[in-house]
């Protein structure tokens, strides 16, 4: 969802000047690092596993607490696997996935996590749906992978 | 050390004496309902008998918005909703639009108000009209609405046009933000639902208290007119606002304006399932919160979960209702809660009108954290309180076999914490028991009405990732506790409505509510008595005898007698009214409406809103 970026990002920057002049002690300064260990960019040895694997790692840390552990969706976020969530993202690519979940999520502060650990999470999203990848998902061939069954 | 006692916490020099009257005709439900939960003391109960319990089962369809928002209010001859960061006008006969007020459209200048709204759903709108109107002056009535950009914005409820003179001293002419204020945090989710005291408009704002800093749940009351902020109410203790964040109001909110009185509800703080980081005295958390309109300070307030490691925020409005006890006509607050309790408060002073009691609960083991030895109760309970082995469900052999694992590899309990070592079971769940708008009160039966769930959460403990800028020792993940099909693992019914009587504290009939029709996406039929896996919301009442009332996957809007519990009408919607419903009176008929638009934890988002009235 595109049309949202611009917005996005000067929300976030509102979002950074209001944590830096909080008083908050150790979120300030660490506001677009988020990625755990996991966040290094995939490599040429790099396996789909592994890249779902850290993936599930980033989810549970940045994610879990609205869509659940187990992406089935609680009491605030919606599921992110199922029949709602396919009838929405089948046939589409796992870039407009990425730049959907990048440009809104987390909620509230969007755009906080790297770019390779969102596309890791892309990746979690793509192996609980099921969807037929086994590649590993880079920002580069994102746009070329088909979200289906 | 925190100190755990109940805290009532009595600010008796906070003007109680002064008084707000509210414009005329608005305190009063009756052909009118110009705010959630009926009006600003929220018992989601009207006066209106015309459809009563002789003739409910004539209902028809009265009229249907496609592609709406909220359940509308209904006042000054019009029905208004809001989604989207929309705001939008109804014919209150046909339900047809009459006009859209858009933040984005471009105004009699050529601007709009805002170049983005939210696009999230709207949880309500409200209604605001002068004492003292200007004739012929745009904006003497007006409507305000929040969204997920974080506004709360301000139209002419009779035209449309956006109040230009709102929020103009911060440059941004027909709206306020909490933006515009300093929030001690990030994550500003969006603006909380509005209620409407005397001449202020008072909104929270919604954050995730799950998250890693999030900003402290503000409380701000912006002047009607000027969007002038007259002050602002923080949760958290000024000696530790650099230590934790949100204590957020993230559901409806209620005002005794004779009194001059607003009341909250609050959350736990940042984060959920561990408190390591907040072993410090936090009062305002998930309490009641009675606060002075004129100042914004706590007159009196009730902690109704100490050092919260469940995740039980206060979902709902303080219910402001006047029951009647040993005789007497009583002012009270009801607060049904998450953890299954009903609390029942004098409404000037805060103090027990049902008894609270201390209950000692199991400590944490968690290192570094330190858990309350008592929590509060009362003997209004419900949801579940204790699970054996051989109660664990399963709709198959696997299914319960699946189910049997988790239960020997967690602990449970109620009000046991997580430790550190295993998962935990925890009911009832983060979503209740009851939730938003789950209960209405009848002063002709003088029955409280609360919708609630049986079922449970897995939680689990972990510790961040290395590198991780999560600066909590622990953070908590939670499933709901189904099994591989989807279905709860907590035995049936996983959803109950219960009558309980105000005289006596005790309950006066209790029914499964509602019915599973599908799991995990996959169509699965539930015998009746399990009731719905999935709810939220409840019943609005009306002096008909009627308690009409959605909140059941199986899509169902139905009318239900109040004394007896038994259904005496209903029609399948589209997608589920999991919303609060309400009710009005229009040219001598009376209607009924609710948003039957799904659960947006469901993935569902707009859908209709339809009425109903008794057919030629
Ligand atoms: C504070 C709660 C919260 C957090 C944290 C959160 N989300 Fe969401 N998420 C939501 C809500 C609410 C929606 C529905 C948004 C709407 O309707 O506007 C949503 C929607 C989504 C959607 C769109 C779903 C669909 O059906 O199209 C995706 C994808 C998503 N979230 C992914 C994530 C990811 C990945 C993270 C972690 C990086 C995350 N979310 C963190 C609350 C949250």
């Amino acid at each position: 969802m595109s049309h949202s970026r611009t917005a996005a990002s000067s929300i976030l920057a509102t979002l950074i000047s209001a944590a830096l002049t909080a008083c908050c002690v150790a979120a300030a300064s660490a506001v677009r690092a988020q990625a755990p260990g996991a966040a290094s960019p995939p490599t040429s040895t790099d396996t789909f596993d592994a890249q779902v694997a850290r993936g599930q790692d980033e989810y549970l840390n940045a994610c879990a607490a609205c869509h659940s552990s187990d992406l089935s969706g609680g009491e605030i976020g919606p599921p992110l696997l199922g029949r709602l969530f396919n009838a929405k993202w089948k046939d589409k690519s796992a870039k407009e996935l990425y730049e959907l979940t990048r440009d809104t999520m987390p909620q509230g502060a969007p755009n906080t996590l790297t770019t390779a650990a969102y596309i890791d999470i892309v990746a979690l999203m793509i192996k609980s749906n099921e969807y037929k990848v086994s590649a590993p998902v880079t920002e580069e061939n994102a746009g070329g992978v088909v979200l289906a069954p | 050390m925190p100190t755990r006692k109940s805290a009532l916490l009595c600010a008796a020099s906070v003007a109680v004496t002064v008084m707000f009257a509210g414009a005329p005709g608005y305190a009063q439900t009756g052909a009118e309902w110009p705010s959630f939960g009926g009006n600003q003391l929220g018992t989601q109960y009207s006066t209106l008998t015309q459809i009563n319990t002789k003739n409910a089962a004539n209902l028809k369809r009265a009229w249907t918005i496609k592609a709406a928002g909220s359940t509308p209010i209904f006042v000054n001859n019009t029905l208004y909703s809001c989604v989207e960061g929309i705001g939008i006008a109804y014919d209150p006969e046909t339900g047809a639009e009459r006009w859209k007020a858009d933040p984005t459209a471009p105004g009699p200048d050529g601007k709009p108000v805002s170049p983005r709204r939210g696009k999230d759903r709207c949880r309500t709108i409200v209604y605001w009209q002068s004492k003292t109107p200007v004739a012929g002056a745009p904006c003497q009535k007006r409507i305000f609405w929040g969204d997920e950009s974080n506004k709360f914005y301000a139209a002419d409820a009779n035209t449309g046009q956006f109040c230009r003179d709102f929020g103009t001293a911060k440059g941004h002419p027909g709206y306020v933000t909490h933006l515009d204020y300093d929030n001690l945090g990030q994550g500003v989710n969006r603006s909380g639902t509005p209620v409407i005291a005397g001449d202020l408009m008072v909104g929270g704002l919604y954050t995730s208290d799950a998250g890693i800093n999030p900003a402290d749940g503000f409380v701000r009351a912006f002047d009607v007119r000027t969007g002038e902020m007259k002050w602002e109410f923080d949760p958290i203790l000024p000696e530790y606002r650099n230590r934790a964040g949100a204590g957020n109001i993230w559901s409806t909110l209620s005002a005794d304006a004779a009194r001059g009185l607003v009341f909250i509800g609050t959350t736990s703080l940042s984060n959920d399932y561990y408190g390591g980081s907040r072993t410090f005295d936090d009062p305002l958390s998930d309490a009641v919160v009675a606060l002075s309109m004129q100042t914004g300070k706590v007159v009196w307030s009730r902690q109704l979960v100490h050092h919260d490691l469940w995740d039980y925020d206060i979902p709902s409005h303080p219910m402001l209702a006047t029951i009647t006890k040993g005789g007497k006509k009583l002012d009270v607050v009801i607060q049904h809660t998450k953890q299954g309790y009903v609390f029942v408060f004098d409404r000037a002073t805060g103090k027990d009108v049902y008894p609270t009691i201390e209950k000692p609960v199991p400590k944490t083991t968690v290192p570094g954290d330190v858990s309350s030895p008592t929590q509060p109760t009362t003997a209004m309970e419900y949801g579940l309180t204790k699970l054996n082995r051989d109660d664990v469900f399963g709709i198959n052999a696997e299914d319960r076999a699946a189910c049997l694992k988790d239960f020997d590899a967690a602990t449970n309990g109620k009000f046991l914490p997580t430790s550190a070592e295993k998962p935990n079971i925890i009911y009832p769940a983060n979503g209740g028991g009851s939730n938003i708008g789950s209960a209405s009160y009848d002063p002709q039966t003088n029955l409280l009405l609360v919708r609630y769930r049986n079922t449970a959460d897995f939680v689990e403990l972990r510790k961040p990732p290395a590198g991780s800028n999560n600066p909590h020792a622990y953070f908590g993940i939670f499933r709901r506790w189904v099994s591989p099909l989807g279905v709860p693992c907590t035995p049936p019914p996983w959803t109950e409505l219960a009558a309980f009587d105000m005289g006596t504290g005790k309950r006066a009939w209790t029914r499964p509510w509602g019915q599973m029709v599908e799991a995990k996406g996959k169509p699965l039929l539930g015998k009746e008595e399990w009731g719905t896996p999935w709810s939220t919301s409840g019943p609005v009442i009306t002096a008909g005898g009627i308690a009409f009332i959605g909140a059941s996957e199986d899509s169902y809007f139905s009318a239900v007698d109040v004394k007896t519990g038994k259904t005496i009408w209903r029609e399948k919607q589209e997608l589920a009214p999991f919303a609060v419903p309400m009710t009005y009176m229009h040219k001598g008929k009376q209607y009924v409406a609710v948003a039957a638009s799904g659960w947006a934890a469901m993935g569902q988002t707009v859908g209709d809103i339809v009425a109903y009235s008794l057919g030629k």
